[in-house]
């Protein structure tokens, strides 16, 4: 056996490349993962956090298909909170706060347990491609590892550089070296590349806070976490606390505004606008008189805090200045320092829904490097791209997720279809299909697919099974039993109907007459409840998502020139050439293809598979 | 966008204007279920074989709308290949977008050439014909996009595109407490959402009313007699309603001094009206007569200004009115001109240009001759008003087909609407809510072009501050 020989190779093992790897390893082919640092698998490098609307929803998917993310989370949670109660139970949104270096050590040790699975510390050079064809890579130590499968996770780390004021160097995060040399390799293979920024705020020693100043947030009293494979009990093991920026606050960054990265014009690549810089904050909302601070414990073997809402790139003597400037942090000291950091990303266009890449054939990449912002979005992105490189390995259809299936399937359909213009994060409002996309039914959705794939177990899979009967049976006896007669409710009525009205609940039934069976949960009650209560609701969306599957059915070949037809107009011709679309309905989700571009094209993907059909007759003959 | 291949879709299928009969087509898995729910002989039609013809009324709920026979195709069948339903009804363009209008509760209005694009994909037109379908959409689209139709789809746009940013503003309401509930970010007014939600929902009802009632068809084209006196106006409005049929009674009630009746001029519906005389005067009734007079010119789609031999010279010479492009000028009376019948256009014109008969006109104003003592007498006037306001009829079904089109994205957004604010009285969850409003908005947006999540997204980020 050669030891430099592997199926699939892994790039890094951020949230991504965990992912990716574990599907890959378990997926039966022989994986290597590269890590720059052994000690910083699966490392939080923002706030130690996973889930929130529609972050949750990805994680709860990610679970249920096999995936690790919600597990791990759920083993090093310290806090837990479901956000959106009040809103509504299609939006309810898991939210952790983990232990962060916990978090890291556990998903280290999953990793070193799976079986097919090689953890490599080193820092990728170079990418060995010929033909079009990815061979394997090279280390900064010039050795050489060779698979068919080469999947990029490189995060933040690809010519990453770290900026605090005027000060700037080399580097993937806090700590870490940059990668240097992969951009090249990939800008070498035709890639179009591009930078973005993000950045961190400083983080407190939690006993130099005062806690008199400070509110507390502690976790939820019944804590939900995110796995559906979970067998540990979720405990709340911290509280965060909350303050908000002053007046002065804001008169000292307005000052030293100019000191920034940011504002001094050291940074030239594009933000998010939904994770701004304090100092972003102040400049673009100056009539906003005071912004919530959340300091977040980073684990229970450490003092280290995290002040969620100054991500800032001002020098360090400014930083403490504004920390000092907040309630209840007077007399904080700064264990580490706020940071921007600007790396390379690669144009989303560049890849197909299967993650890999147009231009060269067997790589693939997954998670920030594709342009977007999140643990959660770069663990959906690395378990897709682990499925479909072992797919394509074994010569079987791409695993790709439609809008209509999964956050997942919005995310990469809305990067591959629509590109982005700045670190894409996951909105629940992306979603079109947002009330059939629960965090509650992610299972029902994701795990049979998970598990034909050969990521969920049989144990896992049997235990679904007898949840879904427990429901099935449930959800029959509301339909069919009446409730009994009460002073308020003299004719009985169906269960059903009586939950259909609004201020009755599934817990209000046991006045009516309802015995609650003790395999019951309130898990499986819950999804009884919003599906009979929202019945109507669920029942036009799955009529517009059945309008929506039919376009997404029409599949357009692989091989297909687009710039040949040419009764469709010029502008959407190139665009189609460059997104080339996997079905009419990704097609006409191309912003500038419009319906008679998609009319046309369907004409001529008739044409085309008659034509071909007479080939094949002429061949017989 | 909407698009495929399995959904029901509806279009008139014969040319808009008044005629005999017209067609309305619709096709699809629910195209006789559809019909059925909206039509008198429901079981007689659902059960209908291939190819019969089932007689009945069409419905609103109480109201008969149109006596029509229905032509039902069995599924492969038909054009399409699907089930289908011609709907044969009476040729008045107003019945024919009632009935439209209600099929379109339940299906959609099918896009330019959706019908044969249908029917190729489902293997019913043979290869060669394929360019042709796909050169046919084109064309239809270039069509839809002319001026005209923009100018009158102008007004209704504005005020949709206002109704849309309201009700997105109140999505966004909703959005950020979901997607951005662990923010800092004002809390939800339900209550003053709702007050505004309501303004939106009566706007879009009055809007409702207002189309259902002055649609331009229905309005007819205004045609307006003027002259000074005895030039012989009444006499002429007397032959034309002789001659063409009226079609709608005048509406009653209103005192005024002038006439005004409904006409159909090869199809159109014409509107003409007889008013006062055109003279200096210092009687206070006539003035405020001639007053109105000069309103009613002014507001119609044409003039007829009709002289006579006597006064022609005169009114070349000082009335402004003749030289207006939307009028014509005709002068009656050329029985006078020792002509046997109505001059034909060729002599007319060297009677005019010639010296032969000793009267040369001082302007270059086309001048139409007309007389109502010969049979064939307002000809001429006929044809010029025709060939003034008739449309292409790609334009004018282009025209139909928006009105009803936006008619009925009107209701469906209303309903739409009515159920988010049952939702918000029923403390139902806000993405709930946040659909019923995403559903308004996406049937207004047929109107004037989609609101993609993106443009929401970026009102989120520029208005609100997001992020920790």
């Amino acid at each position: 056996m050669n030891a430099s020989q592997f199926d699939v190779l892994v790039i890094g093992a951020g949230h991504a490349g965990v992912e990716a790897a574990l599907a890959s390893a378990r997926m039966g082919a022989k994986t290597a993962v590269f890590v720059i640092k052994m000690e910083s698998i699966g490392r939080m490098s923002c706030n130690p956090s996973v889930g929130g609307p529609a972050k949750g929803h990805l994680a709860r998917e990610i679970d249920a298909l096999g995936g690790e993310i919600g597990f791990v989370s759920d083993l090093t949670g310290i806090h837990y909170r479901m956000l959106n109660k009040k809103k509504g139970p299609a939006v309810w949104a898991p939210r952790a706060q983990n232990d962060r270096q916990l978090y890291s050590l556990i998903m280290r040790e999953h990793l070193e347990l799976q079986s097919n699975l090689h953890i490599i510390e080193a820092n990728i050079s170079d990418i060995i491609i010929e033909d079009n064809t990815v061979k394997g890579v090279v280390t900064s130590l010039g050795k050489s590892y060779f698979g068919q499968k080469v999947i990029v996770a490189s995060g933040t780390f690809l010519n990453g550089l770290i900026h605090v004021g005027a000060v700037s160097f080399p580097g993937g995060r806090s700590g870490e070296p940059a990668a240097t040399g992969l951009s090249e390799s990939l800008i070498k293979a035709g890639l179009k590349l591009n930078r973005f920024k993000t950045g961190t705020p400083p983080r407190v020693d939690l006993r130099t806070l005062n806690y008199n100043l400070l509110e507390t947030q502690p976790g939820d009293e019944n804590p939900s976490g995110f796995s559906f494979y979970r067998y540990v009990t979720l405990k709340n093991l911290v509280s965060c606390l909350i303050s908000n920026t002053t007046p002065e606050t804001h008169r000292i960054i307005q000052n030293n505004i100019k000191l920034s990265s940011l504002y001094g014009g050291y940074i030239k690549g594009i933000g998010p606008r939904y994770c701004p810089s304090i100092e972003d904050k102040i400049v673009k909302f100056p009539d906003k008189e005071t912004h919530h601070i959340f300091i977040e414990p980073e684990g229970t073997k450490t003092h280290e805090g995290y002040v969620n809402g100054i991500s800032t790139s001002l020098p360090p003597i400014i930083q403490e200045a504004i920390v000092h400037s907040i309630p209840g942090l007077e007399n904080a000291e700064i264990m580490r320092y706020g940071y921007a950091i600007e790396y390379d990303y690669v144009e989303p266009e560049e890849i197909l829904p299967t993650m890999e890449t147009k231009k060269i054939k067997g790589l693939y990449l997954a998670g920030q490097i594709n342009g977007t912002s999140g643990y959660e979005e770069a663990a959906a992105q690395g378990i897709m791209a682990g499925i479909n490189a072992v797919l394509c390995l074994d010569n079987k259809d791409p695993f790709i997720l439609t809008r209509s299936e999964a956050y997942i399937g919005v995310l990469i359909d809305d990067l591959v279809t629509k590109g982005t213009n700045e670190p894409y994060r996951m909105f629940t409002s992306r979603a079109e299909y947002r009330l059939w996309l629960r965090q509650d039914n992610a299972d029902e959705r994701m795990m049979p697919l998970g598990y034909k794939l050969g990521l969920v177990s049989d144990v896992r899979w049997q235990k679904f099974q007898a949840m879904l009967a427990i429901k099935e049976r449930e959800k029959q006896r509301f339909k069919l039993e009446n409730c009994k007669a009460t002073k308020d409710m003299p004719e009985p009525v169906k269960f059903a109907a009586l939950l259909k009205r609004p201020e009755i609940t599934i817990d209000d039934l046991s006045r009516f007459g309802y015995e609650k069976p003790a395999d019951l949960t309130t898990d499986i009650a819950t999804r009884i409840e919003l599906e009979i209560k929202y019945e109507g609701y669920l029942k036009r969306q799955v009529e517009e998502l059945e309008r929506f599957a039919s376009a997404e059915k029409i599949k357009i070949p692989d091989e297909l020139d687009f710039m040949q037809i040419n009764t469709i107009a010029w502008e959407a011709r190139e665009k189609l050439a460059r997104i080339k679309p996997h079905s009419i309905g990704q097609a006409m989700r191309i912003p500038g293809v419009n319906y008679t571009d998609a009319a046309a094209l369907m004409i001529w993907l008739r044409k085309y598979s008659s034509n071909k059909k007479e080939t094949q007759i002429e061949d017989k003959e | 966008m909407r698009f495929n291949l399995t959904d029901t879709i509806a279009a008139i299928a014969t040319p808009a204007g008044t005629s005999a009969l017209s067609i309305i087509r619709v096709s699809g898995s629910n195209a006789i279920s559809i019909v059925s729910s909206i039509f008198s002989e429901k079981d007689k039609l659902s059960n209908a074989s291939g190819y019969q013809a089932v007689h009945g009324y069409i419905v609103d709920s109480e109201d008969i709308i149109d006596e029509v026979m229905c032509l039902v195709y069995r599924n492969p069948q038909s054009y399409t290949s699907e089930d289908m339903v011609e709907i044969s009804g009476h040729g008045n363009p107003d019945l024919c977008n009632r009935i439209l209008q209600l099929l379109l509760k339940q299906c959609r209005m099918a896009e330019p050439g959706e019908f044969t694009f249908r029917a190729f994909m489902n293997h019913k037109l043979d290869l060669a014909q394929a360019e042709a379908v796909s050169d046919l959409i084109h064309a239809q689209t270039a069509k839809a996009e002319i001026s005209a139709l923009n100018q009158l789809k102008g007004n209704l746009s504005n005020e949709i595109s206002n109704i849309i940013k309201e009700l997105t503003d109140s999505r966004i309401q909703f959005e950020l407490s979901i997607d951005f509930s662990d923010q800092d970010l004002p809390e939800l007014g339900l209550d003053k959402v709702t007050e505004k939600l309501e303004q939106s929902y009566n706007k879009l009802k009055e809007l409702y009313q207002n189309g259902r009632q002055g649609k331009m068809l229905r309005d007819g084209f205004t045609v307006c007699l003027s002259g000074a006196p005895n030039v012989g106006k009444s006499s002429v409005f007397n032959k034309f309603l002789e001659q063409n049929r009226a079609i709608v009674t005048p509406e009653p009630g209103t005192t005024r001094d002038y006439l005004e009746e409904w006409l159909s001029l090869d199809g159109y519906p014409v509107k003409l009206i007889d008013t006062a005389g055109l003279r200096t005067t210092k009687n206070q009734v006539e003035k405020i007569g001639i007053e109105r007079t000069k309103e009613l010119i002014s507001s119609a789609d044409m003039t007829i200004y009709l002289t006579d031999p006597d006064t022609l010279n005169k009114d070349l010479a000082d009335n402004t009115l003749i030289y207006d492009s939307k009028t014509i000028c005709v002068l009656n009376k050329v029985d006078l001109l020792n002509f046997d019948s109505l001059p034909d256009s060729q002599i007319w014109k060297e009677y005019l240009s010639g010296t032969k008969f000793g009267f040369v006109p001082k302007s270059k104003v086309k001048i139409y001759p007309c007389s109502t003592y010969f049979a064939e007498g307002i000809n001429a006037l006929k044809e010029q008003i025709i060939a003034r306001i008739s449309l292409p009829d790609t334009q004018l079904s282009s025209i139909l087909v928006t009105n009803t089109r936006h008619l009925a994205a009107i209701e469906k957004a209303i309903e739409s609407l009515s159920k988010a604010l049952q939702a918000i009285s029923d403390f139902a969850g806000y993405e709930f809510i946040a659909f019923d409003l995403i559903e308004a908005v996406s049937s207004l947006s047929e109107i004037t072009g989609a609101v993609t999540t993106d443009d929401m997204l970026d009102r989120i980020f520029s208005s609100f501050c997001i992020g920790k």
